[in-house]
């Protein structure tokens, strides 16, 4: 009995330890559990945390109005964002199939000399121009970064030729004049028989000076916009203006026509609708070699007034055309004392249409003619 | 037999930008040649004549290519009308490098002679009619536009006219022995950029039948169409 009892109280006690080591065994479980636990969750919230700041970089990347595109130092293409497909107008996989051709050029510049490298180019059809900066980034990857700045170069270049555009035109005439008045102070005494020739300078340059100064009195009044508050009908006005453009061109040797049909009314000022059709048709005669035409028309098309203006003048080259309506460009400066004209008259054009919620459009052919096309919208009767 | 395939596709992908590369190789070589004859620069003159070694050598590997192509992967259908036009493209803007190192030579041999501003002026505005039309027959391939490629044609009418209007320009240099050299090398470059605008055509037309799958000729030399004047 004592014996069966000894045994018991073994097995009682190693149950107990069995049972005490299990419960530890069990607590240690519990604790890892909960550290591994806590590490997944850590682990989870970390991924959110990057995956949240993966998809806000990839919202930045593909806001920027700025390509680009980063290269690895084995010339993969590692990130290329959306503004980059849209300025080169592909996706490559690799620098190799990356164009224009100058931007593989930038980017292994400064892959091998760790300096920046930039260039300016021209690419595409209709032509764009686009600025590009390769920037080492120091595992010997670079990162490229693509500008569309093909608004930026227009606007810089009409900055730019204004000044020196405006000071020409207006230096040109006053330097001729003060040459003219110093001419006439001694020809009056030692060669009286030259004082009318150099009158006759005077007053042309005077002149000359008078029609800018008046342009650009109309430039300035045009910018503030147009009183539109008449109903005009723009045959009507191109009547009235006929017998002068009539003069004009029989003067310069030139076939003028004039086509009017009756169209509706537009709502606008008569005085400034009469400044555009003045100046494109005295532009027509005056880039108009003698022995050429002139042919000016107003119909409707489209539910909108056309009024057409076309010449087998000396024509404009593609490269100024974009250009024509800035104030004071001229595409060819040296025969624009020649011709007679401010330099002005096609900014007076664009700024009326405009105030009339209209359009101007010009086709041209060097050595061909001009045509200026002006649609404005007809007053609805009611 | 897929790996051999992608490989096939890949290569075809690589040839098709090396042509858009040769493509604004030569566009800018044409460019820098007007502009070199436009400024009188001995230099630039030099260096597109140097440039064209470039060109040729992208040409040469564009094609041993794609006869490596044909012989090794027998190509059919799509496939094959790539290939095929890749090859005519790759023969068209070769030979509108060297009608930019022709125009470069020939400026080279008129350095010292007098000019006329106005033939310059032709001159320079043909080259910036022909450079958008081969600019525009590289972005109708690499977009596949066939709309694209059928404003060549119109695009090159006007080149056609500047070409035969240079006669007038240079007949009245004719007082002057010196001044009607320079004039009549001018006439030659004419005809070169006219030639090249004739190139960016047939480029057009090699796309077209990529994108059709049928070969039209745009402008067709042995049926001339009378150019009808632009209403502008």
């Amino acid at each position: 009995m004592e014996k069966l009892l000894a045994v018991a109280v073994v097995l009682a006690i190693l149950a107990l330890g069995f049972a005490v080591t299990q419960l530890r065994a069990s607590e240690r479980a519990r604790r890892s559990s909960e550290t591994l636990g806590r590490r997944v969750e850590n682990l989870t919230n970390r991924l959110a945390d990057l995956d949240e700041e993966r998809r806000a970089m990839e919202t930045v990347l593909s806001s920027m109005e700025e390509g680009v595109l980063l290269v690895s130092p084995v010339g993969g293409i590692r990130l290329i964002n959306a503004a980059a497909e849209r300025h080169l107008g592909t996706r490559p996989a690799t620098l190799s199939g990356l164009t224009p051709l100058g931007l593989q050029a930038i980017i292994r510049g400064a892959a091998a000399d760790g300096q920046t490298h930039s260039l300016e180019l021209e690419t595409g059809a209709p032509s764009r121009w686009l600025r590009a900066s390769a920037i080492p980034v120091g595992d010997g990857s670079v990162l490229l970064v693509v500008r569309d700045v093909t608004e930026a170069r227009r606007t810089e270049s009409i900055r730019r030729d204004f000044v020196a555009n405006a000071s020409h035109e207006l230096k040109t005439p006053a330097a001729s004049i003060r040459a003219a008045a110093e001419t006439l102070r001694t020809s009056a005494r030692d060669d009286p028989a030259a004082v009318p020739r150099f009158a006759e300078q005077l007053e042309r340059e005077a002149i000359r000076l008078s029609r800018i100064v008046s342009d650009l009195l109309d430039l300035s009044r045009l910018e503030g916009g147009s009183d539109l508050d008449e109903e005009v009908a723009l045959d009507a006005l191109l009547r009235e203006e006929a017998e002068r453009f009539q003069r004009a061109a029989a003067e310069s040797g030139i076939r003028l026509s004039i086509r009017s049909e009756a169209v509706g009314r537009v709502r606008g000022s008569p005085r400034d609708l009469s400044l555009l059709i003045r100046n494109l048709v005295d532009n027509a005669i005056r880039y108009t070699r003698p022995g050429g035409a002139v042919e000016v028309s107003v119909g409707s098309e489209n539910g909108l007034m056309v009024l057409s203006v076309e010449d087998t003048g000396i024509g404009i080259p593609s490269r100024d055309l974009p250009r024509i309506f800035e104030r004071f460009y001229r595409v060819d400066r040296a025969r624009s004392r020649e011709t007679g004209g401010t330099g002005l008259g096609l900014s007076i054009v664009k700024h009326v249409v405009e105030n009339h919620g209209g359009t101007v459009h010009v086709r041209s052919e060097l050595g061909r003619g001009t045509t200026f096309v002006v649609r404005l919208p007809v007053l609805r009767s009611e | 037999m897929p790996a051999i395939r992608s490989h096939f596709h890949e290569e075809l992908d690589a040839l098709e930008l090396d042509i858009l590369a040769m493509g604004e190789l030569a566009e800018r070589s044409v460019g820098r040649a007007v502009e070199a004859l436009a400024r009188n620069d001995r230099d630039e003159v030099e260096a597109v004549v140097a440039g064209d070694d470039e060109i040729d050598a992208r040409y040469l590997s564009v094609e041993q290519r794609i006869v490596e192509l044909l012989a090794l992967q027998t190509p059919v259908a799509s496939d094959l009308r790539l290939i095929t036009s890749m090859l005519h493209v790759n023969l068209h803007l070769e030979r509108i490098g060297d009608m930019a190192v022709n125009i470069a030579k020939t400026t080279r041999s008129i350095l010292d002679l007098p000019s006329s501003g106005a033939i310059l002026a032709h001159i320079q505005e043909m080259s910036d009619v022909v450079r958008p039309m081969i600019r525009t027959a590289m972005e109708a391939f690499r977009t596949r536009d066939l709309d694209l490629c059928l404003r060549l044609p119109a695009m090159d009418d006007p080149v056609d006219r500047l070409n035969l209007g240079m006669y007038k320009e240079v007949a009245a240099l004719a007082g002057d022995p010196d001044a009607l050299n320079w004039g009549l090398r001018m006439i030659l470059i004419a005809r070169q950029l006219e030639r090249v605008g004739d190139h960016a055509v047939d480029i057009g037309e090699q796309i077209g039948f990529l994108l059709t799958g049928e070969f039209r000729e745009f402008t067709d030399a042995s049926h001339p169409v009378h150019l009808t004047p632009d209403a502008g």
